[in-house]
């Protein structure tokens, strides 16, 4: 069974659908890219999994149970951590107590604040960030702001991370420690739902990538599979350069 | 280790002074004393919505005016005092609590007017029900068997232990994770949320609790003057006074309320002694300028004041 389950989700502002009929499935150890072109609704479908958008229609379902229409803390509480693009650090808290809040009120509920100091240390020195940790959060490079969105969803200790363009602005060395980063935890058994522009970084880190357009999902398939798939190709650069791709396929293809 | 031993054997001499003292001044620096306690016990409560949660609750006298009608109501129907002086935290904070669902959905000045209206409804309300609360007549309540000095010596130590209280109080959320559930969602809500801080219910304990410490002091204020009216129970320069009070000591902080209504009462005290006439004016100026020049409050910069000494090596 999978360990996420989104089925024909739909989400209307007013007269604009930014999702419709939206279902895709993410299974137990898997790293799933959500990509589309700008508008397309992946950080909407993000907001939707976490509960802090409710759908219009559709529903989700993470280990078994239906999500739909839980308050977003309640579903953090079950096991799903996630980042903001714009990142959303806690002003009047160090860097150090900004991750400890994750081990504080997440699945594992720490009541005592030296134990969860040092749960969050220990998520610190993984995203390589204990050098500021005593830090005020505003005195951090955006890269570093990125870290930290990501030791705190460490520090929850989720079963599933949805992470939102963690790379987004960053330097190539940086997309590169990420990266690493990602698969690690990864490996050490963590599931992740991606959403990011960097199509490196997805194509290195993704076993398979869901890719929306104006709210629809456009394919499903793995990053090699994608990366071929005329319909992307037409979402993203436009009917002409597909035609133009699709001609000159044998010679060029896409690495 | 030794500057955190200093500081603690700084506040309980402190503290020993505030104990002895009414042996030692008189009846006027008596009164004084105790309505800075009271103050700063108000600014206490805003200190733990306005510092902590960032919800700008200026109708906070709402409580204050309701935890003096509880035991204004509770004593004037024969409840012993001690029964009347719980009844009231317990009320405000019932109140907050059913009052604080709806009202603590409003965002930023939003929920500031929400709190001044509730002050007004409140008010209003009194004076329409009447009956045992006195309306707009007023409530005068039944005289003690305590002489006047007695009675002021009474109050001073309900009010000094009421303070006492509710620096324990903030100390033990300023660790607590209600304490940092609270900072964090007064720089993100949503941020908070999706790490599994229910909102809703953290910052509704606060008003709860933001309301029993001025509730107390709301009570013991009215046995004190025992003589209850709407407009000055519901008085909103109450709630603005204690507001200058934590912002000049520093909100936020455990100390930062106590020293502000500290210096805020004493200094105003000087003032309106010496020009009777201006004395708002000049006060006013002063807490502009106070603002102004140190807008992290009193505390924040005393402790700059302190060198930090390095661990050794």
């Amino acid at each position: 069974m999978a360990l996420l389950e989104a089925a024909g989700i739909g989400l209307r502002f007013g007269g604009v659908a930014a999702l419709a009929d939206v279902s895709f499935a993410v299974e137990q150890g898997e790293v799933l890219g959500l990509i589309g072109p700008n508008g397309a609704g992946k950080t909407t479908m993000l907001n939707v999994i976490s509960g802090v958008l409710p759908p219009s229609a559709g529903r989700v379902s993470f280990a078994g149970a239906i999500i739909t229409g839980m308050r977003p803390h309640r579903i953090a509480k079950l096991g799903i951590a996630r980042t903001f693009q714009i990142v959303q650090p806690f002003g009047q808290l160090t860097v150090r107590e900004n991750v400890a809040i994750g081990a504080m009120f997440s699945r594992r509920r720490i009541p005592h604040r030296d134990e969860a100091l040092a749960r969050a240390q220990a998520a610190l020195e993984r995203v390589g960030l204990s050098a500021r940790a005593e830090h005020s959060p505003r005195q951090l490079t955006l890269a570093e702001r990125k870290q930290l969105e990501l030791a705190r969803a460490l520090a929850m200790e989720p079963k599933l991370m949805l992470l939102d363009e963690v790379m987004a602005g960053l330097n190539q060395a940086e997309v590169g420690r990420i990266v690493a980063l990602i698969r690690e935890i990864n490996q050490a058994g963590l599931t992740i739902i991606m959403v990011e522009h960097v199509m490196k970084a997805i194509m290195a880190a993704c076993h398979r990538i869901v890719v929306l357009h104006f709210g629809r999902k456009i394919a499903d398939d793995t990053p090699e599979g994608v990366v071929g798939n005329a319909e992307v190709i037409r979402a993203y650069l436009g009917d002409r350069f597909a035609e133009r791709h699709r001609s000159r396929r044998g010679i060029d293809a896409p690495r | 280790m030794p500057l955190r031993l200093a500081r603690w054997s700084g506040l309980a001499l402190a503290l020993a002074l505030m104990v002895a003292a009414p042996l030692v001044i008189g009846g006027y620096w008596l009164r004084i004393l105790t309505s800075i306690y009271m103050y700063a016990v108000v600014a206490q409560g805003l200190n733990v919505i306005v510092g902590f949660a960032g919800y700008h609750a200026f109708g906070n006298v709402v409580f204050f005016g309701l935890g003096a009608y509880i035991v204004g109501v509770a004593v004037t129907l024969g409840a012993p005092l001690a029964l009347a002086i719980v009844l009231a935290p317990i009320g405000a904070m019932l109140a907050a609590a059913v009052l604080g669902w709806p009202l603590l959905r409003l965002k930023g000045h939003y929920f500031a007017i929400a709190t001044v209206a509730l002050n007004l409804a409140m008010n209003d309300l009194i004076i329409n029900v009447g009956g045992v609360t006195g309306g707009a007549e007023g409530l005068p309540m039944p005289l003690g068997t305590l002489a006047p000095e007695a009675l002021n010596e009474l109050v001073y130590f309900l009010m000094l232990g009421a303070m006492v209280a509710s620096a324990l109080i903030v100390l033990w959320l300023s660790r607590s994770p209600l304490g940092y559930a609270l900072r964090a969602l007064k720089d993100s809500a949503l941020g908070a949320e999706v790490m599994g801080i229910n909102t809703t219910l953290a910052k509704t304990l606060a008003w709860a609790l933001s309301a029993g410490m001025t509730g107390t002091v709301g009570g013991i204020w009215g046995y004190w003057i025992n003589f209850l009216e709407p407009g000055s129970a519901f008085d909103i320069g109450i709630s603005v006074n204690g507001y200058i009070m934590m912002l000049v000591g520093g909100m936020g902080t455990v100390l930062g309320p106590v020293i502000g209504a500290f210096f805020l009462e004493t200094v105003s005290t000087i003032i309106w002694g010496e020009f009777i006439k201006v004395h708002l004016l000049i006060l006013g100026l002063l807490i502009i300028l106070v603002v102004m020049l140190l807008p992290e409050g009193l505390l924040f910069h005393f402790r700059r004041l302190v060198p930090r000494r390095k661990a050794a090596p």
